[in-house]
């Protein structure tokens, strides 16, 4: 247990480990709802966990709006821009692509969903391509962007969108942030775990010698996962023969200019291609 | 594909399941070329389940367009705030399970979680306080919810006590107005196809046959077509839910009309009470196990307020559900698919959700197999969720005075319920579903008047102070009280609303 005050609240201290988008937007929810218990919270910066872009879908902003992060700031300091969905491209064909957007497609008629209009359309021969009923996939599709609109009749409340973000930078953000409101961090690799007797985790030895004292751990190592398997043997159940790809490798290129609000996803012989356009 | 199309469907059965499905099917298909029949005997008595509705009744009756003065007037009607439960917890004990909220989350964390705060603090809080639709049908008072949603004024919805044996004729009335088709016949045998077992035709008493496409089996507890004819199985929940039989009575009214059902539990099971218009329903709900059908009887007719109005009328039922509400091309509405007791007044909202779900999932000729299985999906849950929750009021209790309430203090519990209770009883959690009845103000309302007291309440309770919390419960407690002032009283607003008088 550590010694530190713990104001009343019946939590303990909680002791979050790794270094990566997970551990330290955990860290920012838990203190946001703790409030001045935020002091409860450690971070040990097991390696470091980046990607160098981030496409998101709605939920991110949502997230955002709960820990008090300004959007337009986001964007402007990690160098994004508005994600209105994913253009798929050689996936069910070669050739042939299909644009997955956020944001609804028509609007229910009569309590029915637009998707059953549609399709008697289809079969009455009358083929209207199902995008031309996504604001966002058409406005995608022209490069172009707004707001969604506050009122729900209007056609422009039926878009919706995510982010794009550079992912170092957005690291460095949420781990300032963290740090502004009062949670503590190391900077050390975990060397051992010690365990209770009843096999709970009891505390952390640090590289260098620092002991880390907790009475909930969280194991947001990304895939050393340190505490769940490493120290408690919490073996992992492998999906790779639902989906085979196992590797990525990412390569940050020279802006050619182009802006999309959209991410897209090229399908090729042995996997597909992921492209996010960010604002640099 | 219009070629595969259901040409015409046969609804066996009149009743209030056999009329709902008439109507709701011809409220979404009159326009088209389908044809809806329905067959009754005028010789076969309607059991005319449930004097009393939920709040879904009344979307159910937007949704045909039904004009709801009218509608009460023609059920004899009354609204309905909840329904208060006497004796379940302990003999003595009562409490109102509203159709709305008891208090409101503070800070994200819901409201039973500073009650717990405050009682560990030693101080003596009664959460039911806190409800604007508990202290309205405690002060006789109804209106209407508001519209605006920051008012106290809109923290319920509302429901109706009606005769039962009217709302089939006002349904069938509707149907008949947009071209349902009433046969009157009595099924004597029905044809299936060989190769699979699908209805072909029913035949009646007179000889006529009947043929169809979807058969709806809306004949009660025998169903003539699912049981008879499909030999479905039927899956028993006695052990969960001992009550087999019920004795009804109706006797005058004698008390100024509450906007609220009373169920007092009994030496064998639970009594209701349900204000009408015209007069008040009763019947006791008991298990044979434990009781003679006399002395069940004759304890019902003790505890009545007023003359009775009939011969007490006998029912039996078993406790549980069809095994496919949807088999082949037949589909079991009301009794035919199962039966839960009126303690929460769902029969009349299963009968909603089974030919609602049937229209959303609506099949072809070709009866897709993932249509059924969904269909049964969703019923199932319907059913199962309003299960667990009748179980946790039998087995929320203390009582010890009778072998009855023995068993249900010591019954097993379905896993489903189990896993339900231990979360509240360790960490005070109402755990949440999307699909199936009952929200987290329903279940608040039960274990809190039932003396099921968590452990241990959110820790996230604990970042406001005792006082803020006082503070914070007294704003509340005056809101719902002035609320409840500012409204008029039930009897007048009922006469107002219908102008019939009361």
């Amino acid at each position: 247990m550590s010694a530190r005050k713990k104001q009343g609240l019946s939590t303990g201290d909680i002791v979050i480990v790794g270094n990566g988008v997970a551990a330290w937007l955990t860290a920012i929810r838990l203190a946001k709802v703790l409030g001045e218990a935020a002091n409860l919270i450690t971070i040990v910066e097991h390696g470091r966990d980046a990607s160098p872009a981030i496409t998101s879908s709605e939920s991110l902003r949502l997230l955002h709006d709960e820990i008090g992060l300004d959007e337009a700031w986001i964007i402007g300091a990690a160098q994004g821009g508005f994600n209105l969905g994913t253009a798929y491209s050689g996936w069910h064909e070669m050739e042939k692509s299909f644009f997955s957007p956020f944001g609804k497609y028509g609007a229910p008629m009569n309590g029915i969903h637009f998707w059953h209009f549609w399709l008697k359309a289809q079969q009455k021969g009358r083929s209207y391509p199902l995008s031309a009923f996504s604001l966002s996939t058409l406005a995608a599709q022209a490069g172009r962007f707004s707001y969604p609109e506050l009122d729900l009749d209007s056609l422009g409340s039926t878009l919706s969108y995510g982010l794009h973000l550079d992912g170092k930078i957005y690291l460095d953000v949420l781990k300032n942030y963290a740090l502004s409101i009062g949670i503590t961090h190391y900077e050390g690799q975990v060397e051992t775990t010690k365990l209770s007797n009843d096999g709970a985790i009891d505390s952390l030895t640090l590289s260098d010698g620092q002991i880390v004292n907790g009475d909930l751990f969280i194991d947001a190592s990304g895939s050393n996962r340190i505490l769940i398997e490493g120290a408690l043997r919490v073996r992992y159940q492998s999906w790779s023969d639902k989906l085979p790809c196992n590797r990525v490798m990412t390569h940050n290129a020279v802006s050619d200019g182009i802006n999309e609000p959209y991410t897209s996803a090229v399908a090729l012989a042995h996997g597909w291609v992921q492209r996010v356009p960010l604002n640099q | 594909m219009s070629k595969r199309r259901i040409k015409r469907v046969v609804i066996v059965g009149g009743g209030t399941a056999g009329w709902t499905s008439a109507a709701a099917l011809a409220r979404f298909f009159h326009k088209g070329p389908m044809e809806i029949l329905l067959i009754e005997s005028s010789q076969i008595g309607i059991i005319g389940v449930g004097e009393a509705t939920i709040p879904h009744l009344k979307s159910f009756n937007e949704s045909l367009g039904v004009d709801e003065a009218e509608f009460m007037r023609r059920t004899k009607a009354t609204f309905k705030l909840g329904i208060e439960f006497r004796d379940w917890g302990q003999i003595g004990d009562a409490y109102i399970h509203p159709f709305g909220e008891i208090g409101r989350p503070i800070n994200g964390v819901d409201f039973h979680h500073y009650v717990q705060k405050l009682r560990a603090a030693g101080q003596e809080i009664n959460p039911f306080d806190y409800s604007l639709p508990v202290r309205a049908a405690k002060t006789g008072r109804f209106d209407f919810p508001a519209q605006d949603k920051k008012s106290v004024l809109s923290t319920f919805s509302y429901a109706y006590h009606f005769d039962a044996n009217l709302y089939a004729p006002f349904l069938r009335e509707y149907s008949e107005n947009l071209g349902v088709r009433r046969i009157e016949g009595k099924v004597v045998n029905t044809s299936l196809r060989p190769e699979d077992g699908f209805i072909t035709s029913i035949k009646l008493e007179d000889g006529r046959v009947i043929e169809g496409d979807l058969f709806i089996d809306c004949s009660g507890f025998r169903g003539v077509l699912t049981e008879q004819a499909l030999k479905t199985g039927y899956l028993n929940w006695r052990a969960f839910l001992p009550c087999d039989r019920a004795v009804a009575v109706p006797c005058e009214t004698t008390k100024m009309s509450t906007a609220y059902s009373t169920a007092t539990a009994r030496e064998a099971g639970w009594q209701w009470r349900i204000p009408l218009s015209h007069r008040v329903g009763n019947g006791y709900v008991y298990s044979s196990e434990f009781i003679d059908d006399e002395r069940a009887c004759d304890s019902m007719l003790s505890k009545l307020e007023g003359a009775p109005l009939a011969e007490p009328k006998a029912l039996r039922f078993m406790t549980g559900r069809r095994k496919k509400i949807w088999n082949k091309n037949c589909v079991s509405i009301g009794l035919s698919g199962g039966f839960l007791e009126p303690l929460e007044s769902t029969s009349i909202y299963l009968i909603q959700q089974s030919i609602t779900a049937l229209i959303e999932l609506f099949p072809s000729q070709d009866f897709e197999p993932c249509l059924e299985d969904e269909y049964n999906r969703l019923i199932n849950n319907e059913f199962e969720k309003i299960r667990d929750f009748l179980v946790l009021h039998y087995n929320a209790t203390l009582r010890d005075d009778t072998p009855f309430w023995d068993y249900c203090r010591n019954m097993t519990l379905p896993d489903s319920l189990a896993s339900k209770m231990e979360l509240y009883k360790q960490r005070g959690i109402i755990q949440k579903y999307k699909a199936g009845l009952f929200l987290y103000a329903s279940w608040a309302a039960v274990y809190q008047g039932q003396r099921v007291t968590p452990r241990q309440y959110d820790p996230l309770a604990d970042l406001l102070s005792l006082d803020e919390v006082n503070e914070e419960f007294n704003r509340l407690r005056t809101l719902v009280e002035a609320g409840t002032q500012r409204m008029p009283m039930h009897s007048e607003f009922l006469k107002d609303f219908t102008g019939v008088g009361s």
